[in-house]
């Protein structure tokens, strides 16, 4: 049995997103490794976040969470779209590779360093994955299926491909498709020791511009980006169409990355899809600054120049750093692009001509990640 | 339109106190022997009298894995079960028709705590990897044995978990996006979980009574169970054994609080309804319901409550079965579910152990001995967290054939 068609109607999206440009924070006194850079909100009123009101103590991927589909949910407000009604119509699917993270960990520090007496419960019913999915059923009121999807880099990909097939299904009216990550100090300490991050605060600049030294790494970052799927042809003008989504992990682990390998992938997926390299309008790759990773991307870059000569190539990871389900904020710009036919501003084209092919038919993003996970997600006009 | 494929197990593996096999586990029910004891696994102040479902023996042994989490060598004893019962090898599909999907909570949660302990309290930084430490683990140590190189996840809904990612497993195999899905759930004892729920105050002192009008709370437990789900024609093409059909699931969210579930159990009682309305059934024709039954104040009477209200007064025979293995979380939703299907096979009740007295706000009779009975529709349910809510619903061998 051959897979069938996944399409949904983009009907409106929203994004919270870090600064433009990377902040320096002292590290962790613990660690004490002079400053460290990264893509991070450092206030919430900063990124001009309008929360519902706070029910209980909420985390910082609550919070992010929140704000990302209060944005999108205005979205539809701004088109007269009708929004996801409350109730069991509305189904919510949240990709988080590390969700509270924060919570969690001082939960535990709280146990190594004061004892068992200092448990905090809300710090451990914030500590399990799903807090962020069922804040936002009990904020807005959602009681369709509920899904939190934690697999590193496929978190997100997981979480779409979930929503559309609800709705395919005629299991919910609505999907509130959500992927976010917040940053928080032990994954910097982790990510500093094991060498993924650099700590030059310049921005990253993923195949264009200075590239950094080797094992200079990436910057981590954070953010969230929510989505209002629908059944196709429920709405009369939606933003964009999700016509296709996979996302598979490494055979192996610690995997060789070859790009021979990620360009059968590509084509692979971009055949099943139906959609041909030279009509995809523009590619977007999560090249992230990392040395390692930017030189397979780079190859991967050239094969498909010789695939589809002038086809536009853009990246996006110097705005947002990198985080597991980065993949959202990427997606979301996906979705401005082939709504507004125009590339947005935190996006930018490394190769080929963005106006070779007319317009923006198709965004087709492809990511990869140091440990093997790959995916291609294609949004259509 | 094409009609949806059935999907049906072909292959159960697990482990938990009650055991470390299909079989262990089995006569650990009829004997009505529980696997409640005291935690052994770490030292613990506050919890280290509690009784808990604590897996005995060496899992890093039975995994045959050189590294990983104590969760990941649950997974992959239970995964190793389940494809040898059903019949696999490497020729059985095409590998990027395989796929996984494990519902997952704490992980290697025990190598962050490890990393904190030696930062703040020796102030060593200890650079070594911590990879395995992420609940996504386990499933990717199943994809890489077992050669699943399609559609792959970690499902995190809380103590609903498990039943998700069966649930999950379904959906791929009715899109076509898979063959063959390894589906289940894992978890491992830890500080956290211990301590968290402790601190709740929703552990009990002296084990788990479901129902009881005298119960005390849970007993978290550990553990891991994995299913081979695949559509009836690929089984049947390969000529595997079915062991039941997996005909209908629910996932539902009741909104209502972080932790606790809607009063009335109107999310539950959803998610049984559309794993009925899924397989075809009326409330009628369900024989017995493996119940989450953890034994806590609040939630016995809610899923009493949705039971009697979707069930009315026909009810099923009800049972939790978490006196034998304690609570296990992500894992408990694939655990109850095998223990279900295993019911079907044996055409047996298992008893709902450590119940003396039912709480008089449940109206429900739990089955307190092992007895035969005829079984050919039941249901296993969980909540978590956040008001997830889930139901699966399994058929007989030989009860769907001749079904209109």
């Amino acid at each position: 049995m051959k897979p069938m068609a996944l399409t949904a109607d983009i009907v409106a999206a929203g994004a919270v997103r870090p600064g433009p440009t990377p902040v320096t924070r002292p590290s962790p006194a613990a660690v004490a490794q002079g400053d460290w850079a990264a893509y991070r909100l450092e206030t919430a009123t900063e990124q001009g976040l309008a929360l519902p009101g706070r029910i209980k103590r909420m985390g910082r991927g609550q919070e992010l969470a929140i704000g990302a589909v209060q944005r999108a949910l205005d979205g539809c407000t701004a088109q007269g779209i009708e929004p996801p009604a409350r109730g069991a119509s509305t189904a919510v699917s949240v990709g988080t590779a590390w969700a509270e993270e924060g919570d969690e960990i001082t939960f535990l520090e709280n146990l190594i360093k004061l004892g068992e007496k200092a448990a905090k419960p809300a710090f451990f019913v914030n500590s399990v994955k799903n807090a962020l999915a069922s804040q936002l059923a009990l904020t807005f009121g959602f009681q369709g299926e509920n899904q939190t999807f934690a697999h590193d880099a496929l978190s997100f990909e997981s979480a779409l491909w979930q929503g559309a097939h609800l709705l395919r299904a005629g299991r919910a009216r609505h999907a509130v498709v959500c992927g976010v990550e917040a940053l928080v100090a032990f994954q910097e300490i982790h990510g500093h020791l094991l060498g993924w991050y650099g700590t030059d605060a310049a921005s990253l600049a993923p195949l264009f511009g200075p590239k950094r030294a080797a094992g200079q790494g990436t910057l981590p970052g954070e953010g969230a980006a929510a989505f209002i799927l629908s059944a196709p042809g429920t709405v009369a003008s939606p933003l964009a169409r999700l016509s296709f989504v996979r996302a598979r992990g490494p055979r192996r682990r610690d995997p060789v990355l070859a790009a021979a390998e990620e360009l059968a992938f590509i084509e692979q997926a971009m055949d099943d899809a139906g959609v041909r390299i030279a009509d995809a309008g523009l590619m977007v790759l999560g090249a992230n600054g990392d040395p390692g990773l930017d030189a397979i991307y780079a190859e991967i870059a050239q094969g498909l120049a010789t695939r589809a000569p002038g086809l536009a190539v853009g990246v996006y990871r110097h705005r947002t750093g990198d985080f597991a389900t980065a993949s959202a904020l990427g997606f979301e710009s996906a979705v401005r692009a082939v709504a507004n036919q125009a590339l947005p501003d935190e996006m930018r084209i490394v190769a080929g001509d963005l106006g070779a092919t007319g317009s923006i038919a198709h965004v087709v993003l492809y990511h990869l990640s140091s440990a093997g996970y790959h995916s291609v997600m294609i949004v259509s006009a | 339109m094409t009609a949806r494929p059935r999907v049906v197990v072909t292959g159960m593996g697990m482990v938990s106190a009650a055991g470390w096999t299909l079989d262990e586990t089995w006569a650990a029910i009829a004997q009505g022997r529980e696997g409640l004891r005291a935690l052994s696994l770490f030292e613990s102040q506050r919890c280290g009298k509690l009784p808990v479902g604590e897996v005995t023996g060496d899992p890093a042994r039975r995994s045959g894995l050189a590294s990983g989490s104590r969760s990941d060598h649950f997974a992959v004893w239970a995964a190793r079960q389940a494809y040898a019962d059903a019949g696999l090898d490497a020729g059985a599909f095409a590998a990027d028709r395989g796929a996984v999907v494990l519902g997952a909570l704490t992980g290697g949660m025990v190598f962050t705590e490890e990393f904190l302990a030696r930062l703040h309290l020796e102030k060593v930084v200890d650079g070594r990897d911590l990879s395995d430490r992420a609940c996504c683990n386990s499933a990717d140590r199943l994809a890489e044995l077992f050669g699943l190189g399609g559609f792959r996840t970690t499902v995190s809904n809380a103590c609903a978990s498990g039943g998700a990612a069966l649930g999950l497993g379904c959906d791929l195999i009715e899109a076509g996006e898979a063959d063959v899905v390894m589906a289940g759930g894992v978890d491992s004892l830890n500080r956290v979980v211990l301590n968290g729920f402790n601190s709740l105050m929703l552990v009990s002192t002296d084990g788990c009574r479901p129902f009881d009008a005298e119960r005390k709370g849970m007993s978290v437990g550990e553990g891991a169970g994995v299913m081979i789900l695949e559509s009836e024609d690929h089984a049947r093409a390969r000529g595997a054994r079915v062991r039941a059909w997996l005909a209908g699931r629910g996932n539902t969210c009741d909104a209502h609080h972080v932790s606790a579930p809607q009063p009335e159990g109107n999310g539950l009682r959803e998610a049984m309804r559309l794993a009925l309305e899924g397989a075809g059934l009326p409330p009628a024709a369900v024989d017995y319901i493996n119940a989450h039954g953890t034994g806590t104040a609040d939630n016995d009477p809610v899923e009493a409550r949705a039971i009697c209200s979707l069930f009315g007064d026909r009810l099923p025979a009800v049972s939790s079965t978490k006196r034998f293995f304690g609570h296990t979380l992500a894992a408990a939703g694939a655990i109850e579910a095998i223990v279900t299907v295993l019911a079907l096979e044996h055409q047996a009740i298992p008893p709902n152990l450590g119940l003396r007295t039912v709480d008089p706000k449940v109206a429900l009779a739990p089955v307190t001995e092992y007895r035969a009975a005829k079984l050919d529709v039941a249901m296993s349910t969980s909540l978590g967290f956040g008001g997830n809510n889930s139901a699966v619903l399994f058929r007989r061998p030989g009860t769907w054939e001749t079904t209109p």
